[in-house]
């Protein structure tokens, strides 16, 4: 583990949550799957400097690499039929496509 | 053939009518009369003999039999802006008074009417063929200078182009058009670029906002009540979703969205 990877894609985590609630509301108050893993990655990123243990510190790396996969069903259908709005989405794109890559060096580092 | 007469200030107008229609083999005949006792009058014996008849303000419109074209264009298969421009450029050079027979595909139909009637010209007649479609016959007019008066607002023309990637604007777009319909205001709904979204089957039904119904459910229900959505085919076509659109939603284009636009008595709301 290397708490410097994991200190940004906490900080990744923080900001695709504030990002995610613009977009959360944008679209109607839906609760999709990648919301919940957001979270879910974001508590256990946490736990990881809590605790040391290697079980949640996987946990993390597992939810840090669902979040951005379960986002793609909703994003693909927005940039399909509504590109122009894409503008609004795009922060939290950006971060969510950087937390992948953090997650997995995370694993190999 | 085009017929004109005038039974305004006739007593019994139906007797001028009946001997008119006897005499005339083919085409159209227009009748200006005083207004609803006359059109009374008229109406029955028209459905006595046979014919199919239009009233249009204080005026009828009687299609007795095969009406002949000047001039005939097919425009099958172009998408918008084609059509109207095909269209209108036939008519330029056409006189006024002429009849252009148009056959068309469902996708321009609608566009062609609604343009073509904001240009000026009369609609005599326009029909579905075997084939899927259209027939339409308009006669060429003059654009008609429409005098500086006062109306009163009794349409709403609400424009959707966001979709449902804005949740509340979606929501806004059909909530106005209930509103619309309680106030005595006839709606009627215009999805354009992202706004096409909305016309997709399906879509709507993934957007519910805890505090209110399915948009689906919303979207259907405007249907039912009879208000008319019109979707731009230009965006429908870039988005894809052109080919699965939901049921009752008609595809339109520049034509239309401009005939509501430049309606005195309509309201455009932007969402």
């Amino acid at each position: 583990m290397s708490n410097e990877i994991m200190l940004v894609s906490l900080a990744l985590i923080f900001g695709s949550m504030l990002s995610g609630f613009a977009t959360f509301r944008m679209s109607g108050m839906r609760l999709m799957p990648h919301f919940i893993a957001l979270i879910l990655a974001f508590i256990l990123t946490i736990g990881t400097f809590l605790t040391s243990n290697t079980i949640v510190f996987y946990l993390a790396i597992l939810f840090q690499i669902l979040a951005p996969i379960t986002v793609c069903g909703t994003i693909c259908n927005i940039i399909k039929t509504q590109y122009q709005t894409t503008g609004i989405y795009s922060s939290h794109l950006a971060l969510m496509g950087m937390m992948i890559v953090l997650a997995i060096g995370n694993l190999l580092m | 053939m085009i017929k004109e007469i005038n039974v305004k200030s006739l007593r019994s107008p139906a007797m001028l009518v009946e001997k008119v229609i006897e005499n005339t083999k083919g085409g159209i005949l227009l009748i200006e009369t005083d207004g609803d006792s006359q059109i009374k009058e008229i109406s029955e014996l028209i459905k006595k003999m046979g014919y199919k008849m239009e009233v249009d303000g204080t005026n009828v419109k009687v299609s007795i039999g095969e009406i002949e074209a000047t001039k005939s264009i097919n425009v099958v298969g172009a998408s918008c802006p084609g059509p109207i421009l095909m269209v209108g450029e036939v008519l330029e050079r056409m006189a006024v008074g002429e009849i252009l027979e148009i056959v068309a595909g469902a996708n321009a139909f609608t566009d062609l009417t609604e343009g073509l009637k904001s240009m000026g010209n009369d609609i005599l007649s326009a029909e579905k063929t075997d084939d899927g479609n259209y027939k339409i016959l308009i006669k060429k007019e003059e654009k008609k200078k429409e005098l500086g008066v006062s109306v009163d607002i009794d349409e709403v023309f609400i424009i959707n182009m966001t979709g449902t990637g804005n949740a509340e604007k979606a929501y806004a777009t059909f909530m106005m058009t209930e509103v619309a319909q309680n106030m005595k205001l006839k709606p009627t709904i215009f999805l354009m670029f992202d706004g096409a979204s909305l016309a997709l089957k399906g879509e709507c039904d993934k957007v519910k906002h805890p505090a209110f119904p399915k948009l689906g459910d919303k979207l259907r229900a405007a249907l039912k009540s009879g208000v008319k959505i019109y979707v731009c085919e230009m965006s429908s076509e870039f988005r894809g979703v052109d080919k699965k659109l939901e049921d009752g939603i008609e595809i339109a284009g520049a034509p239309t969205f401009f005939r509501f636009l430049s309606k005195p008595n309509a309201r455009p709301v932007w969402l």
